[in-house]
Order: structure tokens, then sequence, then C-alpha cells
């Protein structure tokens, strides 16, 4: 019998449209230099349109402004590639669209990553990241890759398609703190499961700490095939990476004390914005 | 014509005349398709011989396919309605022929790999990929990967300098599952000493699928914004070939086959459709009406009661379909019941099943390989209600019988559809049924 597992609930596309149409009012860029904004916006459109061979003439301006390769990441990369995740989400674009799309990022990425890896400081920890066997998605796994690894993280990145073997042999030869699991499909996300009994099954599963995440992943999937971390972005990654290897180093991967204390900075993080918020 | 209408019909062939014709039969048709390991199983079940190497098997029309010709003394044995015909690759089968990589007639820019390698009639390399029974070949090199990479001219006459595939290669047709028959002698024997029906599987490769396979998966759907000369060129020498296989083939055997399948052409993911309609529409569909409208004109002048039928996995959803008809498809396989909002079987019966029928349905993904018998038999009952009203449905798996079929649910498919589907069918749906009068909402039509 294969795994029965009850995935999150199908995508709600009326809530989507909701959450689109909010941020279409407001002006995402409003507190950057005009000059910026401009550029913002035009590289976000640029990932929607799929005008690769575009991508490096914004960029490149960006950074001449002084726009950090972390802030383009985080800012109009990341709307922009949402954007076209919720288009094909909603059969508005199909493959050949995220095709474009997907070269767009990877064009930029292949600027802003000796940026990032320049940022490089001090050597806080190791970790081991891909993305699961079958799923075949690179772009989002690579950025948190690149995120941690100017954090100053030793990142090792296994690529996609990884079976739980190959996470096993990783884990014994690198001895990383953390080990990232990325899916982007309903259909891939058990993998992450199946990795973790492996990884169990071997008896390494207290010796890492590991992180999911992914489109479909939420902190419901983390809870519920005990993981230690769920990340829903690339930032909020590098911050409980750090924690697990600063603050939390002691506490060993699968012990639920780590567990609690990752949803705790989730939910200093939400006190934090709505402190903003006001 | 003569032929057709001077003998007698025997039922198991009406039956599948009738059901093509969109009119209620006796009882729902019942066939199988399956890989050879899937074959070898099912053989070995009901304690028929069969042989242990699967590279013994005769396969279909491409030399890597592990379909498999079910022979006519299992379709006896199990009482089933038709039986599925193919010609053979170029050079005869077995198709299986192995080369070392360094004889791989193109750079494939990939190293060595450490298994057996399998290059194809149309350049396409593969490897050997074992399962826990047998296995099959999974696509490595792509024989026009640089020409569509290429400037536009470049790439223009190296598809015109390509070494495509003979069609009308003798050994095509002179073998059959019966052996020292060739391909004509088994379908008119068929006709004449058994009471099947005989699907024809035409083509051989197809044109968007196989044009899939000459650039690569990662490539096609980049060139349909960034290369569509390239694309359309392609597209138009595979069309043409298409149509010259069907037609070699339909010289063979096309007034002894009831109906002919079309090369299969994957358009959906499990998600939806692969391309925008918009995209469909303008690049891929003027190229299905041309092979689909020639080769029906040629099979019809060898037997006018012929029907067409189109085969997609995945999720296709409605529009496309009528696309397809347009065309002058009239039925559709495979339905596999579980993978989204587009494909639920059903539906699509309520929405089309007027204008097509339908072949397959009953799941392979969940229930037939890991269901219990009495799940299987649910679910034949359930498909048989929604898709066989009004007659239009040939009950089958939804794709080929794997290896990972117990023998007890094939059983449990077959006998269920015997004993259930019997017209006129129950009025009341079976539990589990899908009684929704609703069609479903395509988001993408709004776009485009």
């Amino acid at each position: 019998m294969p795994l029965q597992i009850e995935t999150e609930k199908e995508f709600d596309i009326e809530d989507l449209k909701h959450d689109i149409d909010a941020t279409r009012k407001t002006d995402r860029w409003s507190e950057a230099p005009a000059d910026v904004k401009d550029l913002f916006h035009q590289i976000e459109w640029n990932i929607i349109d799929g005008e690769h061979a575009e991508t490096p003439s914004l960029i490149n301006p960006a950074l001449e402004k002084d726009v950090s390769a972390r802030t383009l990441i985080a800012g109009p990369m990341a709307t922009g590639i949402a954007e076209v995740g919720r288009r094909f989400k909603m059969d508005e674009y199909f493959l050949p669209e995220v095709m474009m799309s997907a070269k767009c990022m990877h064009a930029a990425l292949a600027i802003l990553k000796p940026l990032i890896i320049a940022e490089k400081t001090e050597e806080i920890g190791t970790v081991v990241v891909g993305t699961v066997q079958g799923d075949l998605h690179d772009i989002g796994k690579k950025i948190v890759a690149m995120m941690l690894e100017a954090a100053g993280f030793t990142v090792f990145d296994l690529g996609v398609t990884v079976p739980p073997e190959d996470f096993i042999a990783a884990i014994k030869e690198h001895k990383p703190q953390i080990v990232g699991f990325s899916a982007l499909l309903t259909t891939t996300m058990n993998m992450q499961w199946e990795t973790i009994k492996a990884i169990q099954a071997e008896g390494l599963r207290e010796q890492v700490k590991v992180f999911v995440g992914g489109a479909p992943i939420s902190q419901g999937w983390c809870d519920k095939i005990g993981a230690d971390a769920y990340a829903a972005d690339a930032l909020i990654a590098v911050e409980k990476a750090k924690a697990c290897v600063q603050e939390f180093r002691d506490l060993k991967g699968g012990d639920p004390a780590l567990h609690a204390a990752m949803l705790a900075l989730d939910a200093e993080r939400m006190a934090q914005k709505a402190a903003v918020a006001g | 014509m003569a032929e057709i209408i001077g003998k007698a019909i025997p039922p198991e062939r009406k039956r599948v005349i009738d059901t093509l014709h969109l009119r209620e039969p006796d009882k729902v048709p019942v066939g199988l398709w399956g890989t050879i390991e899937g074959y070898q199983n099912l053989r070995r079940g009901l304690g028929m011989d069969y042989k242990a190497d699967a590279r013994d098997y005769r396969t279909g029309s491409t030399s890597w396919t592990t379909d498999v010709a079910f022979e006519l003394d299992l379709a006896e044995k199990l009482g089933l309605d038709f039986v599925r015909i193919s010609m053979g690759p170029p050079g005869g089968s077995p198709g299986f022929r192995d080369i070392r990589f360094e004889e791989v007639p193109f750079d494939m820019g990939i190293p060595p790999p450490d298994v057996d390698i399998n290059v194809d009639e149309w350049g396409v390399v593969r490897k050997w990929t074992p399962h826990e029974q047998g296995g099959y070949y999974e696509m490595i090199g792509y024989p026009l990967y640089h020409a569509t990479s290429a400037p536009l001219e470049e790439g223009l006459k190296i598809l015109e300098e390509f070494p495509w595939p003979d069609h009308t290669d003798e050994s095509c047709w002179n073998d059959a599952p019966i052996p020292g028959m060739t391909l004509r002698q088994y379908c008119k024997y068929i006709r004449e000493e058994t009471p099947f029906a005989v699907m024809g599987q035409g083509g051989r490769g197809g044109l968007f699928e196989q044009a899939k396979y000459m650039v690569g998966y990662a490539k096609i759907f980049s060139d349909f914004i960034e290369s569509p000369e390239f694309l359309d060129a392609m597209l138009t020498k595979l069309t043409d070939l298409e149509i010259e296989a069907n037609k070699a083939f339909l010289d063979q055997v096309g007034e002894y086959i009831d109906w002919l399948r079309m090369s299969p052409e994957d358009l959906a993911s499990e998600k939806t459709a692969f391309i925008s309609l918009k995209m469909f529409n303008k690049q891929l569909k003027p190229h299905y009406m041309r092979a689909i409208q020639e080769t029906k004109e040629y099979y019809l002048k060898k037997n006018p009661l012929g029907r067409i039928q189109f085969h997609s996995c995945g999720a296709i959803p409605e529009v496309f379909m009528r696309g397809l008809i347009d065309c002058g498809v009239d039925g559709y396989d495979s339905l596999p019941p579980k993978v989204a909002r587009h494909s639920n079987p059903a539906a699509k019966k309520r929405q089309l099943g007027r204008e097509m029928f339908f072949y397959g349905g009953i799941d392979v993904q969940e229930t037939l390989p890991w269901g219990k018998p009495e799940d299987v038999r649910a679910e034949v009952r359930a498909r048989i209600w929604e898709m066989g009203h009004g007659g239009g449905y040939l009950l089958s798996s939804s794709h080929r019988l794997e290896h990972d079929v117990p023998i007890e649910n094939t059983l449990a498919m077959i006998e269920e559809a015997r004993e259930y589907g019997v017209y006129p069918l129950p009025k009341d749906p079976p539990p589990g049924a899908d009684i929704g009068e609703e069609t479903e909402e395509w988001g993408g039509l709004k776009k485009d």
C-alpha cells in the first residue's frame, strides 16, 4: 500500500484572487527612492513577462544604484516569481511561460550569486539542501542555499530529485547541523516524510535538524511529518538556521523543545510585524 | 464493405462497433492493454505459458516501447471483446537493440552511463532503468537538441538532412503475435476465425509527442516561445511522417481494423494542459488537423465504418478536446480518473458524450495496483454507470496494466464489467458514482 497522507487542502482560487487584489492596491516599493522604485517594478514585470534576455540590463543598473543583491532577491524577484506561480496555479500561465520566467530568475541569480557569496564573513555551520526525489524544482532551493551561504554557512546543494540515500550519504560525509528538503508539488511532498523516515532508520535523526520548505509546505505539514522547522521564505530559513547553530545548538534534531523554539521565532516575528503595523 | 454486410458479425465485435458509433450495445465492451511485465504476470497467474525474457516479445511500433500485443489465447480465456495490433518497428521485432555509447550517432553532451543504451529509429537515446520487476527505457539523449538551439537557417538544414525513420520498411509488417504470419494475415485471421474486434495502433512516435523526444522536455516548452519557426518546421515534418506511417499501416490492415488509434500525444500534465489554448490552437492544432483529416480520409476508403481515437494522458480540459473533435477525432483515451479537476471521466461524458466515444477509465494509479478487488469492482460499477449510458464506452484500464497490478484485480475488473455492464444499464447510480450535472468551468478559457 502507498502512504496514505492527507495533503493540505486544495489551493483556493478565491483566496488567491483576494490576496493578489490586496497586494495590487498597495504600492510595494513606496519607501524606495523614485529611480529605484521604477527599476523594481521593471524587474518584477521582466520576470512575469519572461523577457530573460533583458534581465541583466535591469539587474545591473539596480546594483549600480547600490541596491543590495539580497534586497533584489527578497523584493522584486520574489514578488515577480510569486505572481508567475499564481498565474500557473490559475491556468493563466502554462509550462512555456513558466520556463521563460525561470530563465529570468537564473539570469538574475547568475549575476547576484557572486555578490551574495562575497558577503560571507564568518563560518557558522554546515547545511545540506536538496529537492526531494521526483521533484525537479530548483530555483527556490537555490535561493535558500545562496542566502544561507551568505549568512556564513557552508552549504552542500545536492541538486534536484535527490533520493533519501543521497541525503543520508551527504549527512555522513559532511556532518551538517541542518538538512533542508525542498518540495514544490503535492505529489512529491510525501518524499520529505519518506526522507525523514529514512534518516531516522539510519540512526541519524538526532544529529541533524530538519528544515522543510516549498510552495505546498506549511507549518502543519512540518508538524505532521516530524520536521524541526518550516521556513516560508529564504529569509526565515536563514533566521531559523542561525538560531539552530547558535542559540539552540545543544538541542538535538527531533527534540520537541527545538520544534517549540522554532515556532516561537515565528511568533516573535508576527508580534514584531503587528507592532510595526501599529 | 460487402464483407461487413454479408457476414454475421459476432456479438463481441458487434458490441464494439455499436459502442464506437454511440449506440447502446448488449454489453459494455472490455479490453486490456499493458506492459510486457504486466502481461507476463497475467499469463503466469492464469497458468498460461509465457516468455520469461521480456525482450522476446513482439513490441509496438517503436523499438523502445514496453507495450505488448495481448495474444489471442489470453483474450479468449478472459472473454475480451477486442484486441490491439500495431505495426512493428523498422527492422522488425523484437525492437530492443542495445548499442554501445560510442556508437550513438551524435553528441549527447553527457558522460557515458554505466548501463545499457538504446537508440530508437528516430535517434532518441534511452537508458535501461530497472524497477522491481523488469524495467523501462528512460530518455537521456535528444537528436535535435542542438538543432533547436542553433540559428534558424542551420536548424532547418539539420531538419532537412535528418535521417528520419522509414515507415514503409517491409519489416514493419512481416511479423505478428502468431509466428509465421504477416501482420495482414494475422488481422485477416482475427476477422475470419475469431470473434474479436481490432483496434489498430497507428503511427509511430506522433507529432507533439515525438517533437518532445527529439529536442527534450526542457527545450520543447521554451521552443513554443523562442523557436516557433523551428518548432513549426519540425511538426510539419513529423505530421508528414505520421500520415505516411498511417497510410502504410492502413494499406496493410485498413479493412480489418474496426478503429484506428492515432499516435499517442500527451497534451496535459496531471494538473492541466501543458500549453495554453491560444498556443494549442495556433501552434499544434493545424498539424493535428492535417494528420487526422488525411489519415481519416484514407482509412474510410478502406473501412467506411472506421473510427479515429486520440490519446492524451493527464488532465486535459474540455475545450482542448473540442478542438480535437474539430480535427476529426471520434473517440478519446485515456481517462485517468484520479488526477485533477479537468480529468473527471463523468464530467467528460456529460460534456462530450454525444460527440465522442471513450476508452479506459479504470484507475491504474491507485485502485488497480493497490486497491482490493472490491474497490476495483466498486470503481467499475461507478464508471460504467457514468460513462455507459447511450453507449460510447469501452472499458479498460486508464493506462497500461503494469507489473504492480495483482491478477485478482484485473480479473475483478473484467468480471464486474461483465456482471454490471449489461444494457439497459441501471437507472439509479451505484455508490460512488458522479451524478453531478454541472460542467466545470476552466479558468484558462477566460484568458485566451
